[in-house]
């Protein structure tokens, strides 16, 4: 029997369509990162993996939390007793503060200025982040359900910089952090003053996690041990957010060479869990 | 019925890849959940729905992992239609066969990356594709499972 032409195979004409499903969703994806958009069907799988996503991660805590409280009840009694304790005091420094606060608005009244606005801070819990030594460069981050992102929102923790919200839909969004290769923060060395740009880690180096403040003057006093924070330049993100701490200096030896500084964050983006949404400036 | 069930186990594996937690993680390293099971249903199904699974797959692991799209798309539907080419083979009917799968999947799919967008270094990449390919070949049997129950479950028209 005379076997079919392969174009008349339904086998073929199955693999024919999908390839071109294929090359349909690469295009509209580049077309839309061009314009810089997310393509409609990376929002829709986007939108339905981010509840999971949030359902699995706060099954998980639940989980190691129950694991790891049932050989410690005792010591967890214990400490149980002096949270209580100490949340008692906060309290009633909490007090304290609400008395001075009111204190504060009415002097200011009496002096005839406003109250300055406070930013406004979204607590977020991390929900996932992008794994691999060349892929560390994302997180999801969902916020109480209410409060709102913003692509460019400032993503902080307590201890200092993590990156900026680059996607946002209502209370979850991803944030791109300071370790991914291509970001780029203006930034000022304390003392000092040295005005440079925190680039994202050289992955060609031993330490990957090392950021590199790059564009400075062969000659600029930079000192190991300073503290970079965030400068006040461009509009990305606000000045004095605490980014790390000056490891090594290297370069600066040629003539007309820069010389460039390798930065220790101050946040371990590893072990995040929640953060701050800041609106940016 | 088994469109849905794949497209719902492929949701769950991508979503929990991405929530992967810190304690389970191998350095920075978790496993490519939906990887091993583009393969796994590839192997069971044959090779234009181990195609299909690679498409879909390879949407979500693109939406999740931020990496090159395309590359992405290619690399898991050229796993999904080469495991396919294996099905019916002997081998490939035991549950074994399922870590061996993953592992050859996870360097198929580490080639198709090194050819299209080559890593910045070459030793750390090699050594994280090392954990990788342990990673998935150790979960690899829970994916082979799903994948099987799902092909008994509903045969191709074929073998029905």
């Amino acid at each position: 029997m005379r076997r079919r032409p392969f174009y008349q195979q339904p086998e073929w004409r199955a693999l024919v369509v999908l390839t071109l499903a294929a090359v349909v969703l690469t295009a509209w994806h580049h077309k839309a990162w061009r314009a810089h958009r997310v393509s409609l069907p990376e929002r829709a799988a986007g939108a339905v993996l981010g509840p999971l996503q949030s359902a699995f991660t706060g099954a998980w805590s639940e989980l190691a939390l129950t694991v790891s409280s049932l050989g410690r009840s005792r010591q967890l009694e214990r400490e149980n007793q002096a949270l209580k304790r100490q949340l008692a005091e906060k309290e009633a420094q909490l007090t304290e503060r609400q008395n001075d606060y009111l204190k504060y608005l009415r002097l200011l009244t009496e002096l005839g200025f406003r109250e300055p606005l406070a930013p406004d801070v979204i607590p977020a819990r991390v929900v996932g982040r992008s794994g691999g030594r060349f892929l560390r460069s994302t997180i999801d981050i969902e916020a109480a359900s209410g409060r709102e992102m913003r692509e460019g929102d400032v993503v902080r923790t307590e201890k200092g910089l993590v990156g900026r919200v680059i996607r946002a839909s209502k209370n979850r969004g991803t944030a791109t952090i300071l370790l991914d290769p291509n970001s780029g923060v203006a930034a000022v060395v304390q003392p000092s003053g040295i005005v440079g740009s925190v680039l994202g880690p050289d992955l060609t180096s031993a330490d990957p996690d090392l950021l590199r403040l790059v564009r400075l003057d062969r000659n600029a006093p930079i000192a190991l041990g300073e503290r970079v924070v965030t400068a006040a330049i461009g509009d990305m993100y606000p000045k004095d957010i605490p980014i790390g701490v000056v490891e090594e200096v290297v370069g600066g030896t040629g003539p007309g060479e820069s010389k460039t500084a390798l930065v220790r964050p101050y946040v371990a983006f590893d072990q995040l869990d929640w953060v701050e949404v800041v609106r940016g400036p | 019925m088994l469109i849905l069930s794949h497209l719902a186990v492929f949701v769950l594996a991508a979503a929990v890849q991405r929530a992967w937690p810190d304690a389970l993680r191998v350095g920075t390293m978790g496993p490519d959940l939906v990887l091993v099971l583009v393969a796994c249903i590839g192997i069971t199904r044959g090779p234009v729905a181990g195609y299909a699974a690679g498409l879909l797959g390879g949407l979500l692991a693109a939406t999740t992992t931020q990496g090159p799209f395309g590359t992405i798309l290619v690399s898991h539907m050229a796993v999904g239609f080469l495991a396919g080419h294996a099905r019916g083979r002997v081998f490939v009917d035991h549950i074994l066969a399922a870590p061996i799968v993953a592992a050859l999947a996870t360097l198929l799919a580490a080639v198709v990356q090194l050819v299209v967008s080559p890593p910045p270094v070459f030793l750390p990449w090699a050594g994280h594709l090392g954990i990788a390919v342990l990673y998935n070949a150790l979960i690899s049997p829970i994916s082979y499972l799903y994948a099987r129950a799902a092909h008994l479950r509903w045969p191709a028209r074929a073998e029905a």
